[in-house]
């Protein structure tokens, strides 16, 4: 891959935080000893397609820690991937980390994360964490958003909201997998709380809507209504407006298939639905979280393939 | 019934309670309209029920507890927009009326990402609103009727139902509880289908899971007066509903 010639400009400051960040700051210090200040991270990142290149180049408008792009690497088709970093290796108790993602009209831009999103077990006086995701997609463009999991620890306490707003033509791959906790130390749904909202939005008509919020005491996630025999969740939106309905008819059902073969249930179940329009939502539960991460991306790369015409390597990570 | 002669009469029932303010009428139009047996398409969808029974997730062993967490989750969700159905009733301008019906149904649809569950609630609501032409007349009801016959006229069941109790002026509180008792006896029709789950066990869990609804009840009211968004997280449900067309044998459409 080769890298764009970005140009990281950093307007926030220590001396110019966000309004809002100030406000907050002031209401959440309280004077305990050891007790951490809060952090507001802000990212607003901006993609725009260069017609001269025929390549989508990344603009990075403002970055303040924890959150921090790099620099952007183009892709085979000419779009931008990016790697969002989290420079204090996960959300601590209290973070607000704001991410505001525009992609001009026709940009091709690739999100992911340098490693799975660790929510920490907060202080006792500390605030729930909040990460807070703003998205536009202009017309003819497209956002592929392929993050690693999220484990909370034990105690975390987690709120993520992301609103995504679609223009014409606009496409999108979103995925989300969320594992119940450090397995391997033996938490597994020892979380306290986290609330997952998104909404996917087309000419401001809702085209999905997830209000999310698991409980594991007040709501016991194995219970049959929520995981059953199930711990790993995972879930892929797949959009581009304006596409007809037929198209999304048999997107579904060769999706459909393909989950079909995947799922073993007791072991890993796949289900593909077609969203009220312009597009379709692909769900996994898994009892181990490598099944669910190994097939998740084989809907990714079908879907693209039909509404694309070409698939992608995954982004390339050294753990 | 007449007291015994020499006997004081009987006392009713604490009047510090909850009051029902409802008329006789009223209550009747409640038991027609929230009667398990309305004939709206209700008995022939499983929710995803069929899927969780035929990977023998679902049992009559487990039945109790999925039906009290489902309830919790998707009862609360759908009891809200019940409400806001109930509520809309009170928007007397046409064309304001016209938008945020539209608007809520909308709403209610992105966040029923199942498509089978979703084309259902829309089946049920466009019955509901063809089965009460002509039962009474009211200008709203005609609007949100006309709306619904068009072929992509979105009326979902929660809020077509909401809307009617709510023209009738019966108490929400009251048709919130209605409604979704009527709800958990379809889910447990579905499961006497489905299930070994005999007519008196069914009965018996109707009984013993009313405090469970007047719990969502009150819930979903606390998010109606306090503006707040419900909660839903059902993702096995959720995917027994993706992938009931994929089952071999099937009692329920899809």
């Amino acid at each position: 891959m080769q890298a764009l010639g970005s140009e990281p400009r950093e307007e926030a400051t220590e001396e110019e935080p966000a309004a809002e960040s100030d406000e907050r700051e002031g209401q959440e210090q309280p004077d305990t000893p050891g007790y951490r200040q809060a952090v507001a991270g802000w990212l607003r990142l901006g993609f725009g397609y260069e017609r001269a290149t025929g390549r989508s180049r990344l603009l990075v408008q403002e970055q303040r820690p924890p959150l921090q792009v790099v620099r952007a690497f183009s892709t085979d088709e000419g779009g931008a991937l990016v790697h969002v970093h989290n420079l204090s290796g996960g959300v601590l108790g209290g973070d607000r980390c704001e991410l505001a993602i525009e992609v001009g009209p026709g940009a091709r831009a690739m999100l992911t994360s340098t490693g799975a999103t660790r929510l920490y077990r907060p202080r006792a006086a500390d605030c729930p964490a909040l990460q807070r995701w703003q998205v536009q997609v202009g017309a003819g463009a497209l956002l592929e958003h392929l993050p690693d999991a999220l484990i909370p620890f034990a105690g975390a306490r987690y709120r993520q909201e992301v609103t995504i707003a679609l223009a014409e033509d606009a496409g999108l791959f979103w995925w989300e997998i969320v594992a119940p906790g450090r397995v391997a130390r033996g938490e597994c749904f020892t979380y306290e709380w986290l609330e997952l909202l998104l909404t996917i939005t087309s000419a401001g008509c809702p085209l999905a809507i997830e209000r999310f919020r698991l409980e594991p005491t007040a709501r016991p996630p194995l219970s049959l209504a929520r995981l059953g025999p199930y711990r790993y969740c995972a879930s892929l939106y797949v959009c581009r407006t304006g596409q007809p309905p037929q198209r999304w008819a048999d997107l579904e059902a060769e999706l459909a298939a393909l989950a079909q073969e995947l799922s073993r249930p007791g072991c890993c179940v796949w289900g593909v639905s077609r969203l009220p329009a312009d597009g379709l939502v692909v769900r996994g539960l898994a009892q181990e979280g490598l099944t669910l991460g190994h097939q998740l991306p084989e809907f990714w790369r079908l879907a693209r393939l039909r509404l694309y015409g070409s698939a992608v390597p995954l982004p390339r990570k050294i753990y | 019934m007449a007291a015994l002669l020499g006997e004081p009469p009987l006392a009713g029932p604490p009047r510090d309670g909850l009051r029902l303010d409802l008329e006789p009428l009223q209550v009747l139009q409640l038991l027609q309209l929230c009667d398990s047996a309305l004939p709206v398409g209700g008995s022939a969808h499983s929710f995803g029920l069929e899927t969780l029974v035929a990977e023998e997730l679902l049992t009559v062993e487990t039945l109790e507890e999925f039906l009290q967490a489902y309830l919790t989750e998707a009862g609360l969700l759908e009891g809200v927009f019940f409400g806001r159905g109930h509520r809309l009733a009170q928007v007397t301008e046409p064309g304001e009326f016209q938008v945020r019906w539209r608007a809520l149904n909308a709403e209610l649809s992105a966040l029923k990402l199942a498509r089978e569950s979703r084309q259902a609630s829309i089946m049920m609501g466009r019955r509901l609103l063809h089965l009460v032409q002509g039962w009474f007349s009211e200008e709203r009801l005609t609007l949100a009727q006309q709306m619904a016959l068009r072929e992509d006229g979105v009326s979902h069941y929660a809020l077509a139902a909401g809307l009617l109790c709510g023209l009738l002026g019966i108490n929400e509180r009251v048709a919130l509880a209605a409604f979704l008792q009527q709800q958990l006896a379809a889910l447990l029709a579905a499961c006497q289908r489905l299930l070994p789950l005999g007519q008196r066990r069914a009965m018996s869990l109707l009984w013993q899971l009313k405090p469970t609804l007047l719990a969502v009840t009150g819930q979903a009211l606390g998010y109606l007066e306090q503006g707040e968004e419900p909660w839903q997280w059902t993702p096995l449900v959720e995917l027994g509903s993706l992938r009931h067309p994929y089952l071999e044998t099937r009692l329920f459409i899809s």
